[in-house]
């Protein structure tokens, strides 16, 4: 038996094979008629080990045991009362065809049953079928358990749970399935997938099963940006089609090593087959990828929430709705004890339907409340409205028994920066997956910013000592009453600075007026002021119009929510800018040109706002249509501040463009062309397929700060070399930067260039470094 | 004497599945084209359609082993890729697929509007791939008694560029308004494929 890290440093040094279809290859070869697949473990070893040596032979790095409709549930379906027998056989036949050289993963499916609301089924009850399974494919001491072809996040999550309770140190893979939209049956999509099972203690998350290698390569190419942990995939041989009454699928072994390339190059560090491979298909995927070097990747992960069909982002404002909370509501806290989810799932869809993010579950007197009443609520919302939870939730036993069954990724609310208070929360969210909620406080609250921020290092110490990151804590700056005396300057001040830390944010309103007049005036004034330094998210009441009305308002005037048009500020440029809105972003333009003059407004508002547009697509917060809608929408505003200067003041840094001799791909090159103007520059463009005198002469002619050459295909990049070299004959030195579909950073310093640039903000940012000015 | 024939796609009836056009037009992750965009995206696809007229040029040829790799008409391929795809097999479609130079002049009929010519670009690139794709599933159809290949086309692994000259030649890529670009071998109009597939019988 391998370890769980041996496994993990193979992986990082090659590409993995792992082995092709079962299903299809045993039925297509055994002899004696069968119930399941797992049955010929006993009644026809022969066959599955014939097929288990043909995928060595083929050069399969991984052997999936015949066990993936082992679970008890579905054995019996076959009318098999004992699983044990055959899943044992299973492991032993992989192994011995295993030998010494392949690895051999328990191979573990779904059910087949849905969870609650949306059928019968519920964690504990996954739990225990995988349990069982696992316990004896890790009694036979397999290398690795893959869970593969799920396709519901609570199942799989159940499974996941399952497994580590047994081992902490077997290799574990997860494996969803996705169909043509992109979703799995219960709704989630990879990004989801990918962010949920990063929070887990699994070793690499895949996809297998449902769609052939075309279908799931744009799948794969989301999930590759994304999860940062290893990535796998298992295409089928294609569609499956209908042919004289037999399944077939069409893609051939060549075909499909094709794909296993292309995913090699995604960044997949375990590539194998599904329904439709068999042998010959691994053959060809072996020869193919075996000589690959693993890609390294560069993902994104995101700050989310998540239910099993959406996903919450916490860099957008997010809004919690409070209202399943009983204090105070009698008839509230009478369904809850009763065990009534009408009156409840009428609180949550209300807060949905007036524009709630999240939903806060708080369950008042918990001892009062059936724990099954509470993860029906918590499944409710997150299937039937597809929000996710806030778990405001005191007792920690039941806190940790509603994360366990949670179906995806929650909120946590909340702890406090004390270490018996913090230390479970953490390990909880560390087994189960989350959120959290931290109270910038420890046994009391600091009465100043200082303080608070102390706690909270403490806590992101605390946190990271358990391998949990900022983008897995939203920091609450702890609201107090007016009444008592309580000055909120220091909650305002604490959420600045928590802003400067780049942390996220959350607050609870209500506190802040109990006891006094006019509770929602004082609510919304304090969110306002919040908003405008730097809260993130707000935990409030929804239904409320005036709060909600004044939160819309201040997200607006701190431009993060679309608006009217308006500011004539950077941010309300940028927003303009954002939208297309090219008669806006003029008039806003020209009405603060009149007043502060063209320069200024050249210097502090439009080069600013390029500027920050550029952040944003470099954070991969906007879209690249968004950056190059602002660049284009820029450029009459430019070119209306220029008409106001007098020449001198106009005089701008200059950059060349071209794409090589022999290259008449240009969408690149002119995108590069038109942001870089927008961020200030004047830019010769000398358009495509150029000659090399040409741009010899326009360096010559304009001195510029900076050259830029784009080659789009192999056998034009050397082209830029071509250039250098003139360049040089000629006595002329300019900074160059390349870029194109063909190129990389080598490439680009081989044929002489300074300078890759993988996209038009790092040609800008590479003119930023080399200004003179 | 084996002729070219000319295959008409109609781009009406060719199917872009919506997540690669997001992935393709730069909204990454998204199954859906943005609101904001929306509008913008519909209408350069419609204009795709009416400008493009995905025509492509087939002619089956008779591949022979020589000792640097095969002999597909009178073209020279060499390498890994075309040996590993195309080895072993007795004919080989040589494949050329252009939207025509309408669709070119389109993506260029308004330079200042960067991000129209980008969303025309990039829907152009997945209608001429899924045309080819098309057109390979016909030309499959029409030989239901042989195995067919991998579609490989020039510029891929370790297939040269170069070899997009001899199937423009071959194949009087002028008919189609597909010629080769002096100083490089890409081809113009710019969403223009070339590609071989290689046949052999059933083993």
């Amino acid at each position: 038996m391998r370890s769980r890290s041996e496994i993990l440093g193979m992986m990082k040094n090659r590409v993995l094979v792992i082995d092709g279809s079962f299903g299809v290859e045993v039925q297509r070869r055994s002899r004696t008629p069968f119930r399941t697949p797992e049955e010929l473990n006993r009644i026809e070893p022969g066959t599955v080990r014939s097929i288990h040596r043909d995928y060595v032979s083929a050069g399969a790095d991984v052997l999936l045991t015949n066990t993936f409709g082992g679970t008890a549930h579905k054995m019996s379906l076959s009318g098999i009362s004992d699983p044990v027998p055959y899943i044992k056989e299973g492991a032993r036949l992989a192994r011995e065809a295993a030998g010494d050289g392949a690895l051999v993963f328990g191979d573990i499916g779904p059910t087949g049953i849905l969870p609650y609301p949306l059928g019968e089924g519920n964690f504990e009850m996954f739990y225990s079928e995988f349990k069982a399974q696992a316990s004896v494919l890790l009694g036979e001491r397999v290398d690795g358990i893959l869970l593969e072809t799920f396709s519901d996040i609570l199942e799989l999550k159940a499974a996941v749970r399952a497994v580590r309770d047994l081992s902490e140190d077997v290799f574990l893979g997860v494996s969803m399935t996705f169909d043509q939209g992109g979703r799995t049956l219960t709704g989630t999509d990879p990004i989801n997938y990918a962010l949920t099972f990063n929070d887990l203690s699994v070793d690499a998350i895949g996809m297998n099963c449902s769609l052939g290698p075309a279908e799931m390569l744009p799948l794969f190419s989301e999930l590759a940006a994304i999860c940062p942990k290893p990535i796998f995939i298992e295409p089928n041989a294609g569609l499956p089609q209908l042919e004289d009454g037999n399944m077939t699928y069409p893609v051939g072994p060549e075909e499909f090593s094709h794909y296993a390339q292309e995913f090699a190059r995604f960044g997949a560090r375990m590539v194998g087959g599904c329904c439709g491979t068999g042998p010959e298909h691994i053959r060809e995927v072996s020869r193919a990828v075996k000589g690959m070097a693993p890609v390294k990747r560069d993902p994104h992960p995101r700050a989310v929430l998540t239910s099993p069909a959406s996903v919450v982002d916490l860099d957008q404002f997010t809004i919690i709705g409070e209202r399943i909370n009983p204090a105070g509501r009698k008839k509230l806290r009478e369904a809850m004890e009763k065990g009534d989810l009408a009156l409840v799932m009428d609180e949550a869809r209300a807060q949905v339907q007036a524009g709630a993010h999240v939903l806060d579950v708080n369950f008042g007197h918990e001892a009062s409340v059936d724990w099954s009443f509470m993860e029906k609520v918590i499944l409710s919302i997150c299937y039937n409205l597809g929000t996710p939870v806030s778990l405001d939730i005191q007792s920690t036993e039941i806190l940790e028994a509603m994360l366990r069954i949670y179906p995806g990724r929650p909120l946590v609310n909340s702890s406090t920066c004390k270490e018996e208070d913090l230390m479970p929360r953490l390990g909880m969210l560390k087994k189960h997956g989350g959120v959290l909620v931290v109270l910038s406080m420890g046994k009391d609250v600091p009465h100043d910013v200082n303080g608070r921020i102390v706690n909270v290092r403490k806590a992101l110490r605390k946190a990271g000592s358990q391998g949990i990151g900022k983008d897995r804590l939203i920091f609450d700056p702890i609201v107090l009453s007016l009444g008592a005396g309580y000055d909120p300057q220091a909650t305002l001040d604490t959420i600045g600075k928590l802003k400067e830390l780049k942390l996220r944010t959350c607050c609870g309103l209500s506190n802040l007026s109990i006891g006094l007049p006019n509770r929602g005036m004082l609510n919304a004034s304090f969110l306002a002021m919040a908003v405008k330094r730097g809260l993130t998210s707000v935990i409030m009441n929804p239904l409320d119009e005036t709060l909600r009305g004044i939160l819309d308002s201040s997200l607006m005037l701190d431009l993060r929510k679309a608006t009217p048009k308006g500011g004539g500020s950077e941010q309300g440029i940028v927003k303009c800018l954002l939208d297309g809105d090219a008669p806006g972003a003029l008039k806003l333009i020209e009405d603060t040109a009149a007043a502060k003059g063209p320069l200024l407004v050249l210097e502090e508002i439009l080069k600013p706002a390029m500027e920050r547009i550029g952040i944003l697509y470099s954070e991969r917060k906007i879209y690249l249509p968004q950056l190059i809608q602002a660049a284009q929408t820029s450029k009459p505003c430019f070119d209306r501040l220029e008409s106001l200067m007098p020449g001198s003041a106009n005089a701008k840094e200059k950059f060349v463009i071209a794409t090589v001799k022999g290259d008449i791909h240009d969408i690149g090159k002119n995108i590069v062309a038109a942001i870089v103007r927008s961020s200030g520059y004047e830019v010769i463009d000398l358009g495509r397929d150029v000659d090399t005198e040409k741009i010899v002469s326009a360096v010559k002619e304009h001195a510029p700060l900076a050259l830029g050459l784009s080659a789009m295909m192999t056998t034009t990049a050397p082209g830029i070399s071509e250039v250098v070299k003139a360049l040089k004959a000629n006595g002329l030195k300019v900074p160059i930067i390349a870029g194109g579909a063909s190129l990389n950073s080598d490439l680009v310093l081989k044929l002489g260039a300074d300078r890759y640039a993988k996209d038009a903000v790092d040609a800008v940012t590479f003119l930023k470094e080399r200004s003179r000015g | 004497m084996n002729f070219p024939e000319r295959i008409d796609i109609k781009a009406d009836t060719v199917e872009i599945p919506v997540r690669e056009l997001c992935s393709r037009l730069g909204f990454l992750g998204e199954s859906e084209i943005p609101d904001q965009f929306k509008d913008k995206v519909k209408d350069a696809a419609k204009r795709t359609r009416k400008a493009a007229r995905p025509t492509a040029l087939v002619i089956d040829l008779p591949s022979i082993q020589v000792p640097d790799g095969l002999r597909i008409g009178d073209i020279e391929v060499s390498g890994e890729l075309a040996r590993k795809h195309l080895g072993g097999c007795s004919e080989v479609s040589v494949i050329l697929l252009t939207l025509g130079g309408e669709f070119d002049r389109l993506i260029y009929s308004e330079p200042e509007d960067h991000l129209g010519s980008f969303f025309l670009d990039g829907i152009g690139s997945e209608l001429a791939e899924y045309s080819v794709r098309e057109l390979d599933r016909k030309l499959r159809e029409r030989r239901p008694d042989m195995v067919g290949s991998s579609r490989i086309s020039p510029g891929y692994g370790d297939l040269s560029l170069s070899l997009n000259r001899d199937i423009v030649r071959i194949l009087n890529g002028g008919d189609i308004g597909v010629f080769i670009v002096e100083g490089s071998f890409e081809m113009s109009p710019r969403k223009t494929i070339s590609a071989f597939i290689g046949w052999r019988k059933p083993q």
